[in-house]
């Protein structure tokens, strides 16, 4: 029954964590940003 | 950027040191050493999470659920690492121009596919990863925007016709039809990016035959864009590009500190994220430095494992249609798993690796004095 060890349920793994968190998020937002004012200022160069 | 801080050596005359190349690949690289250092854990620690949720530890028994040195429970992504401090650093040191954007675009969109495919892969647990039209098409926008790019670009549309080959005191070609230059810079790229893909099989493999490569093609950077130098040499010299010094200061940089964790028993594999990324950026600054066909010199192991892949499916398809059966010629492809079935230690193939990867460095400087 419930109270023998065997019997108990194996505990379902955990859903893997999210990537795509707000910190995740801002700094690609940062990162795009860096890189765009890289490109503009490449190409203008 | 930080190069903009010696228009002001009249107000504080050290910050003339800013404009010096070889001040910044030196900062360039220690930065991304500290980049990688610092965000290395972290990352690492969050690929773990993404994959296996509560780590190594076994819910049932709380018991390590997979040893340390157990390589199917190794996170990979690692690449993250190399593209972050790579990026942030060139960003940092590197003067923006046409060369520097050129090799960071072709980097950032050798990356995403390589993520998207490691993504796919370990978290959503799709053991093909992405389409391999999807990874064509990513790799021929790379080459494409890359070459409209410096076909449109003042500084670089009349060099980059240009056609260099080692030993010859002057260009093969100095006027490449567009067409040439389409196919001759889709096989560079894609070439050695799948060429590193494929390399990356064994721990701090990839990783320290990217180093080797990345020091010659710092040096072929720095010559490329100072006109004593390459005029000395009989190089082609290419104002502007002495920046992809920096880029590759950086990279060497951010290799060394991934390497640190990526040494056996790895702790973190680059991925595809890595390696494709990779390839590409140093077929791309070779091409644009004018040393495409030394790259295949210096990056002499990359091309020895994309042969043995070659020859060892080549070999096998056409003894097959012959005999009706299949023969290969090596244990294993590609031909760092062949030493591996003999009987030779990891550690020992890729430190043999490396040795043979600073000799074709060596072979691939020395051809700088032969012309």
């Amino acid at each position: 029954m419930l109270d023998d060890p065997a019997e108990q349920p194996l505990p379902v793994a955990s859903a893997p964590a999210a990537f795509a968190t707000p910190g995740t998020l801002i700094a690609i937002g940062v990162w795009a940003c860096l890189f765009a004012l890289f490109i503009v200022l490449g190409l203008n160069s | 950027m930080l190069k903009y801080l010696a228009e002001y050596e009249q107000i504080w005359g050290p910050l003339r040191l800013f404009s010096s190349h070889t001040f910044r690949a030196v900062m360039a690289t220690v930065t991304a050493l500290l980049i990688g250092f610092i965000i290395g854990p972290w990352l690492i620690g969050r690929f773990r999470a993404l994959k296996f949720g509560h780590g190594y530890i076994d819910e049932r028994t709380g018991a390590l659920g997979a040893t340390y040195f157990d390589k199917k429970h190794t996170p990979t992504m690692g690449g993250l690492i190399i593209f972050i401090a790579v990026f942030l650093s060139s960003a940092l040191w590197a003067a923006p121009n046409v060369w520097t954007v050129v090799a960071l675009l072709v980097y950032t969109a050798l990356t995403v596919p390589g993520f998207r495919d490691d993504y796919l892969k370990v978290v959503h647990k799709n053991k093909d990863g992405i389409r391999s039209w999807e990874k064509i098409a990513w790799q021929s926008l790379a080459t494409i925007v890359a070459l409209g790019i410096l076909l449109w670009h003042p500084q670089s549309a009349a060099k980059i016709r240009e056609l260099w080959v080692p030993f010859l005191k002057t260009a093969l070609i100095s006027y490449m039809p567009w067409w040439l230059l389409l196919v001759l810079l889709y096989l560079w790229i894609v070439g050695f990016s799948n060429a590193i893909n494929l390399t990356d099989g064994l721990d701090g493999l990839a990783t320290g035959c990217t180093i080797t490569v990345a020091l010659v093609f710092g040096i072929m950077a720095y010559i490329a864009g100072n006109s004593i130098y390459s005029q000395y040499l009989l190089m082609s010299y290419v104002p502007g590009a002495g920046e992809l010094t920096v880029v590759c200061g950086a990279l060497i940089g951010a290799c060394m500190a991934f390497l640190w964790f990526n040494s056996h028993p790895a702790e973190v594999f680059m991925g595809d994220t890595g390696s494709l990324a990779l390839g590409g950026l140093i077929g791309v600054m070779a091409f644009m430095i004018h040393q495409p066909f030394t790259l295949v010199i210096v990056g002499g192991v990359f091309v020895l494992e994309a042969l043995s892949v070659i020859l060892q499916v080549g070999w096998f398809k056409w003894t097959k249609r012959r005999t009706g059966t299949g023969a290969r010629l090596f244990l294993m492809a590609p031909i760092h798993h062949h030493f591996q079935k003999r009987g030779w230690p990891e550690t020992k193939v890729v430190l043999r690796f490396w040795i043979l990867s600073l000799g074709f460095a060596l072979a691939g400087l020395a051809t700088l004095k032969l012309r």
